[in-house]
């Protein structure tokens, strides 16, 4: 706070109001052009961030929504119902209001089972007791031979033993590997995931959070063959916290990775790239006592610089990723925060900001007539709402704050 | 008929003859000048008719002429009349006799002649100068010389020396010219110097002339006050002047000559030299007499603003004589040439001045020279638009903006419109714009605006239907015509090829500067980009992939994306802005809207709050400017109507009324926009309402040391409470229903009762038996509220609803724990979101019912009122509320009466005392709440009945002290409608006329002064009621503030008789009767009555009795042993018995 100085408290710039329970997950989708949502009762609510109303509503699970990740076309939604699920949300389906959007709040009393919903591509029985949300890996084209186009690999918390890990191949929906509990150590539940192909090996590389304040990573040993199981080696483990560990989350660049709990402490870890240590038992890198407890989600601007922070204190608060230093409090919401998203800050190369380039803007367009003239301002116009750096949060208040801050 | 030549003759002699003798009498004064006249005269009229019908010739004339000659010889003894008679004569034998016979000598002879008449000889005294008619006409008859000279004789003209006759003449004519003040004489001048010099061939006896003429000329046009000239000379004198001038300067003579004299070949065609005999044609005179013209023409332009038209058709038309001819040898003076013609074609447009302008466009388009020169004058006037437009001259200020506009015409045609010149030309509009604002501020600033109360805002409806702007500057009546002038001269902008770069640059000045120059320039922006009716050019229907597109759009968005942050600035700094800022900051909001059209939609996030938010300006002109902005807004953005609009965008309408409380804005113009939303959307908006009404909790906390603030979130609380009582089924309902908690009087149960009584009971055990058979595990039905009345709901009779209200009001005695049913209570689905929020409005008004402000207060109370209503479907959350709200409500009822009567355990820093009109409220409000709550209030009515009485006595007693005054000063007949009024319903029973003065005093009443009261009702003891007294009464009793505490008491009193299930014995119940009775049997109060009847209809019966009773002891009708049903005993025991 003391960083802010005497600036005015930061104002959001708008609150998506809808939901009637708690939001639980936020995640932006199709460049910044929407933003999904899910709430503590199943609702799934697709906003359209230039008009800020929502595009599509449904209810998705029949408990609340753990996570809500994006691959490709489609919506991946994790409930408490145990149900992994992915729907087809197509760009053309969101503009065409070809989805039903009457938002929970509007519909008192009924609950929208009749409603239309997406088209549901994968339904999944994914363990859903530890609240812990899956973590999904968009599998890239490198390496071995299973990873081609338009596949996905998903990790979430094992139903049987919850220290455990499940690994799920989509679109084939079948479960791929599964990474025991240490039985030595007890770790307690799997509280937050992630997971991602290292950069540099290529190989699939899993962060876990632990009830106890844990944290590890685990490398996939590379395979011989494709039928071979997978072998996973834990390459780093670190107990940053004394309370279960509520989110973590990675920088673009996969060599750190930030970590928060229960308690008051965020984490800053480094994840080994090679020769690993005998002793894997690595302090964190940094970390920051905040004196705030419980912050329940931790979110990564895409460009690596700051991070987020939900906290139950109603607060969200903004980090520096070099220093774990605050530079930021925002306080809008009266009860607890749950969840925070960054949009992704695009570096779209072509289009520089429309400001004073009116008149290079006017060459460029002068072959055209009013009409596309018209056109370019219309884009432009929703090109400057993806290209701002949306902040939103989610509360216990059923209500989504956005702020453009940074 | 024609006439031979004999015939002629025939005619011509006897007159001539006469007349010749009769002047040669003359000439020996053997004759009279009048007999002489009389000869002439006939002499004249053959002659004129002759000529009229050409029957004359040389030898004719020549005969004629002889007895003229004589005349003339006479001239100097004769008078001008006579030598009028004779000129004219000479005039018709010159043109008609000798025609081309005409001997050159004769001529010059005649001149000379003609001259001495006209000019006079300097012998002559002056009382014997020559009439104005002898002058012209011997003018006319000059002309008529020179025409026929010039054909018979050329070479008199070409003589060159000082003494010449063509000398002499142009000097006697434009001494005429200069000198006479007559018009005729002008004129006839005019014509034959006109004549005379069309004769001259010889350019450098013409020259000889110039000097001389051109002065005189000037001298005659230039305006001066001695002599007035009028339009026709004037028009004359510059066909003259732009003759002579064209004929010595003209280009082609000049050059011509300079080819011709071959010795100047090889000079610069520019300066002809020209080497002649007596003049030196050469290129100092050249310059000498261009310079001298150019002074002369400085003169002569001063006409440009003449009256007439034809004056400046004239001027233009030398003007334009003078650039199309002589372009090179005067030079010197084409700029002002030019400057004049552009006054001149901007002057009017729409005479024959018209084609003029075009004339001059295409003259100077075909000539660069001319362009560059007309370039200079436009940077001249731009340079100097703005000091024009400071000074008050009206007219100079349309002027120059005429002259920028037509130049500018022309300029744009050329199609070489440096950007340098636009951006003057901006930055000057701009000035001139902010000098014009400036100037009729101080008009503006005079107007009273009368800021309007947010209550009209809120009668905000569709009646506004105003489609287009107020003008927002320059509106003053002085400032019309320049504005019209600068309406042309942008409207003329816009549409050229300039008007990009010229918006640009102005556009730049929007954001740089601030002030009066900020607006002039933001208005000026407008006024580029606004296009109502776009003129539609060629190239729409042509169709032309033309280089010059159209860049409006971007222009538009860029004006709006500078104005937007005025626009959303002016919602936080209100006070500091010139209101006319934001006003212009909407109008390019709405010009932006109107191009995106629909797709404008989103952008509604950021403005439609801002527009709102203005309706609540102070200003009367930007409210009404937003208003405006409104409605455009809506067409733009094709919503149906703007209602429609608000009610789509309400999310973001809620968003920015939102994120304002929450930044602790205290400005009331959030909440009022809030006001308005909540009475256009209703109940529609209330489910978005959850988080802004914690705000307004919030800001109520953090500012409760505002009433007015604080007033004003309640109102808004308010209308949200009217707005969902109003749809209740979208909002509150869900069939949920209104309790009815109204006692019904009692009815003995006939023997039809009991058996639909147990009709019913059977019915419904069968029924309850069928369902169980049904859904054997469903046991829903069975387990629903006991008090629930699905009995009534369904068929169940009449009856069975007071064992039900009694069997309620059992179950209500145990309000310590309304929820003993918590299972059911779960069991219920949560209260929808609106619910909840009424339940918090509710809630949120305990902590400020002691506010120190009573209209606060009030609103509050009143906010309760219509809130209970509403609330009370849901008796589960209703009930705790009751028991929540109701120790904040009682101080506001006993406040007036004592603290020390009043439940002190609930009050801390009471405020003064309350207003009547707050106690109304707290009784309505306590009533209301006894409607809603029924039995639930019985125990705390109990609590509080003690109180209630004292207070209620209090203001009956001061009640009837208003009566008794009113009376006593109404005198005898007022004071007697009192007391009828008193017994109006009494008077069912006989002889009971004396019977107030009894009324009063069984309630204890302070007795009035019975000296003064008996006697008047004794005199009219006989009258009995008259309506028209009643009706006075109760107005007078309605006026009164006590007498309004007392009904809303009464109301009360009633509502709990009523209403709280109170049993028909009981102690509050008799003690409301003990103070009911003294007035339910007043007019007007029959519900009183009614609500005593339903109650407890015999105690009401005893009670009537023992007033009755104790009347007729006083009047001694009855003896003491009646005495046993005294009291309220007695009442019950009376109906006990019964």
């Amino acid at each position: 706070m003391s960083s802010v100085g005497n600036l005015p408290p930061a104002t959001p710039a708008f609150i998506l109001r809808g939901h009637t329970a708690p939001v639980h997950a936020l995640q932006f989708y199709k460049q910044n052009a929407f933003l999904v949502s899910g709430d503590s009762e199943g609702w799934i609510v697709v906003w359209r961030l230039a008009s800020k109303r929502p595009a599509a509503c449904w209810q998705g699970h029949r408990g609340s929504v753990l996570g809500i990740k994006v691959w490709e076309n489609s919506v991946i939604t994790h409930g408490r119902d145990h149900k992994l699920r992915a729907w087809q949300v197509t760009e053309a389906s969101l503009e065409g209001d070809t989805l039903d959007a009457r938002l929970p709040a509007e519909e008192e009393g009924r609950h929208g089972t009749e409603r239309e919903q997406p088209w549901l591509l994968h339904s999944m029985d994914v363990s859903a007791l530890n609240f812990c949300a899956f973590a999904i890996c968009i599998a890239s084209n490198a390496g071995s031979a299973e990873d081609a186009e338009c596949q996905a690999i998903i990790a979430a918390p094992n139903a049987l033993d919850s220290g455990g890990i499940d690994f799920f191949h989509l679109p084939s929906e079948r479960r791929v590997s599964v990474l025991p509990a240490d039985p030595q150590v007890k770790t307690g539940m799997v509280m937050a995931l992630d997971l991602f192909h290292q950069p540099e090996t290529r190989l699939l590389t899993v962060v876990s959070g632990y009830e106890d304040g844990r944290t590890m990573v685990h490398q996939r040993k590379p395979m011989a063959s494709l039928e071979e199981n997978w072998k996973w080696e834990m390459i780093l483990v670190s107990r940053p916290h004394s309370q279960p560990v509520l989110s973590l989350d990675t920088l673009p660049s996969k060599d750190f990775y930030f970590t928060s709990s229960a308690d008051a402490v965020i984490g800053k870890l480094a994840i080994p790239t090679s020769n690993f240590d005998s002793d894997k038992n690595i302090k964190p890198v940094k970390t920051n006592n905040t004196k705030h407890a419980g912050q329940q989600d931790l979110t990564v601007r895409n460009d690596g610089k700051i991070f987020a922070t939900a906290g139950w204190d109603a607060r969200i608060r903004i980090y520096s990723t070099k220093t774990l230093e605050e530079l930021a409090v925002l306080k809008w919401h009266q009860d607890g925060c749950y969840s925070v998203a960054y949009a992704d800050t695009l570096s779209l190369g072509l289009h520089e900001m429309p400001s004073e380039a009116g008149q290079d803007q006017a060459l460029l367009a002068s072959r055209d007539s009013t009409n596309s003239a018209l056109e370019v301002i219309r884009q432009q116009r929703s090109l400057k709402a993806q290209m701002t750096h949306w902040l939103a949060a989610g509360g216990k208040d059923g209500k989504i704050s956005l702020w453009d801050i940074y | 008929m024609e006439y031979s030549k004999q015939q002629a003759f025939e005619k011509l002699r006897p007159p001539c003859v006469n007349l010749s003798s009769v002047a040669l009498k003359f000439r020996g004064q053997q004759a009279s000048i009048k007999n002489l006249l009389l000869a002439l005269e006939a002499a004249h009229a053959v002659i004129i008719d002759l000529g009229r019908h050409d029957a004359l010739d040389e030898k004719l004339a020549e005969y004629a002429f002889f007895p003229l000659s004589t005349v003339f010889n006479e001239s100097q003894k004769l008078s001008s009349h006579c030598l009028e008679l004779a000129v004219q004569c000479l005039q018709v034998l010159v043109s008609r006799g000798w025609r081309r016979k005409l001997q050159p000598e004769m001529g010059k002879q005649l001149l000379i002649l003609l001259s001495l008449l006209a000019g006079g000889s300097p012998t002559r005294s002056k009382d014997n100068a020559p009439s104005e008619e002898l002058v012209s006409t011997c003018f006319e008859c000059m002309s008529t010389l020179f025409d026929i000279l010039g054909q018979v004789a050329q070479h008199v003209f070409d003589e060159i020396g000082a003494k010449t006759i063509v000398d002499q003449s142009v000097y006697l004519l434009l001494e005429a010219l200069t000198g006479s003040p007559s018009e005729s004489v002008q004129l006839s001048a005019a014509n034959a110097l006109q004549s005379l010099l069309s004769k001259i061939s010889n350019r450098i006896l013409l020259a000889s002339l110039l000097p001389r003429t051109v002065s005189a000329l000037t001298k005659a046009l230039t305006p001066s006050t001695q002599i007035r000239r009028t339009h026709k000379v004037l028009v004359a004198l510059f066909e003259l002047l732009s003759h002579i001038l064209t004929d010595v300067l003209a280009d082609e003579v000049a050059l011509n000559e300079t080819a011709s004299s071959g010795s100047g070949s090889e000079v610069s065609m520019h300066r002809p030299e020209i080497a002649e005999a007596s003049l030196v044609l050469d290129d100092k005179w050249l310059k000498a007499t261009a310079s001298q013209v150019k002074l002369a023409l400085a003169n002569v332009v001063k006409l440009h603003n003449h009256d007439r038209q034809e004056v400046r058709h004239a001027l233009f038309k030398l003007c334009l004589a003078m650039c199309e001819r002589c372009l090179k040898t005067l030079s010197d003076s084409l700029q002002l040439n030019i400057e004049t013609m552009v006054m001149l074609a901007g002057r009017d447009g729409t005479d024959s001045l018209a084609q003029g302008k075009q004339l001059l466009k295409h003259l100077i388009l075909s000539n660069s020279e001319l362009m560059d020169l007309l370039r200079s004058s436009l940077d001249a006037w731009i340079i100097a638009l703005p000091r024009v437009m400071q000074g008050n001259d009206d007219r100079a200020k349309r002027q120059v903006l005429q002259q920028i506009s037509i130049a500018l015409q022309i300029v744009l045609e050329s199609g070489d419109a440096s950007d340098l010149l636009n951006d003057y030309l901006a930055s000057s509009l701009v000035q001139s714009v902010s000098i014009a604002v400036d100037g009729s501020q101080a008009v503006s600033l005079l107007r009273v605006s009368e800021a309007p109360s947010p209550t009209q805002m809120v009668q905000f409806q569709e009646q506004y239907h105003t489609r287009s702007f107020e003008p927002v500057i320059l509106d003053g009546k002085g400032s019309l015509n320049t504005l019209v002038e600068l309406h042309a001269l942008i409207s003329q902008m816009r549409n050229s090829s300039a008007s990009e770069s010229l918006t640009r640059s102005m556009m730049a000045r929007v954001g740089q500067s601030s002030g009066t120059q900020q607006l002039s320039s933001l208005w000026l922006c407008l006024m580029f980009l606004n296009r109502d009716n776009p003129s539609f050019s060629i190239s729409d229907f042509l169709d032309i992939p033309s280089e010059s597109y159209d860049t409006t759009p971007y222009l538009i968005s860029d004006l709006y994306s500078i104005t937007l942050p005025l626009l959303l600035g002016s919602t936080t700094t209100f006070s500091i802005y010139d209101w006319r800022i934001p006003a212009l900051a909407l109008e390019s909001t709405i010009l932006q809207a109107k191009q995106l059209g629909r797709s404008y939609r989103p952008e509604l996030i950021d403005t439609l709050y801002p527009i709102l938010f203005l309706l609540g300006s102070p200003e009367p002109r930007l409210q009404s400017h937003a208003m405006t902005a409104l409605n455009l807004l809506a067409l733009a953005c094709e919503y149906t109507n703007t209602s429609t609009m608000l009610v789509e965008n309400v999310d973001y309408l809620i968003n920015s009324i939102a994120l304002k409380l929450n930044t602790f804005d205290i400005s009331p113009q959030g909440p009022q926009v809030l006001l308005i939303l909540l009475r256009l959307c209703g109940a529609r908006l209330i489910p978005y309402l959850d988080d802004l009404i914690g705000s307004i909790f919030a800001a109520l906390e953090n500012f409760h040391g505002y009433p007015r603030l604080v007033e004003l979130l309640f109102d808004v609380l308010g209308v949200a409470v009217d707005e969902a009582a109003k749809n209740p089924a979208l909002a509150i309902t869900n069939g949920m229903e209104e309790p009815k908690h109204r006692k019904t009087a009692y009815q003995p149960s006939t023997m039809e009762d009991i058996l639909q009584d147990i009709r019913a009971h059977k019915e419904r055990k069968e029924r309850r038996d069928a369902e169980s058979l049904l859904q054997p595990g469903d046991d829903n039905a069975s387990q629903s509220a006991p008090h629930r009345p699905w009995t009534s709901n369904l068929d169940g009779p009449e009856t069975s609803k007071k064992d039900q209200e009694t069997q309620e009001a059992e179950f209500d005695e145990n309000e310590e724990q309304p929820f003993s049913q918590a299972a059911e209570e779960a069991k219920e689905s949560p209260l929808t979101k609106p619910h909840t929020l009424l339940l918090s409005i509710a809630r949120s008004t305990i902590p400020h019912l002691t506010s120190p402000s009573p209209p606060v207060r009030l609103t509050l109370l009143q906010l309760l009122t219509r809130i209970t209503q509403i609330l009370s479907r849901h008796e589960n959350s209703f009930l705790p509320l009751v028991n929540d709200i109701w120790p904040a409500i009682l101080p506001r009822l006993f406040s007036s009466a004592s603290k020390s009567t009043a439940n002190s355990g609930s009050e801390q820093g009471e405020p003064e005392q309350d207003p009547a009109y707050v106690t109304i409220a707290a009784a309505d409000t306590i009533a209301a709440i006894c409607v809603s709550a029924g039995g639930f209030m019985s125990g705390r009515i109990e609590s509080i009945f003690p109180s209630l009485e004292t207070l209620y006595r209090r203001i009956w007693s001061e009640v009837e002290q208003d009566r008794l005054r009113i009376a006593q000063h109404r005198g005898p007949v007022r004071r007697l409608a009192l007391s009828s009024a008193n017994d109006a319903a009494s008077l069912s029973s006989p002889g009971a006329n004396l019977k107030g003065t009894v009324d009063l005093r069984i309630v204890e009443s302070p007795p009035p002064d019975p000296g003064r009261t008996n006697a008047p009702i004794g005199s009219n003891s006989n009258s009995t009621t008259s309506t028209t007294h009643q009706l006075h009464i109760q107005t007078l009793t309605t006026q009164t503030q006590t007498s309004k505490i007392h009904t809303s008491l009464l109301n009360l009193l009633t509502t709990i008789l009523l209403h709280t299930s109170m049993p028909p014995i009981s102690e509050i119940g008799d003690a409301i009767l003990a103070l009911l009775s003294p007035i339910m049997d007043e007019p007007g109060r029959e519900h009183v009555r009614e609500a005593l009847e339903v109650w407890n209809a015999d105690a009401v019966w005893v009670v009537r009795e023992i007033r009755a009773m104790e009347r007729e002891m006083r009047e001694g009708r009855r003896t003491v042993g009646d005495w046993t049903l005294r009291g309220q005993g007695g009442a019950k025991k009376r109906r006990n018995g019964g």
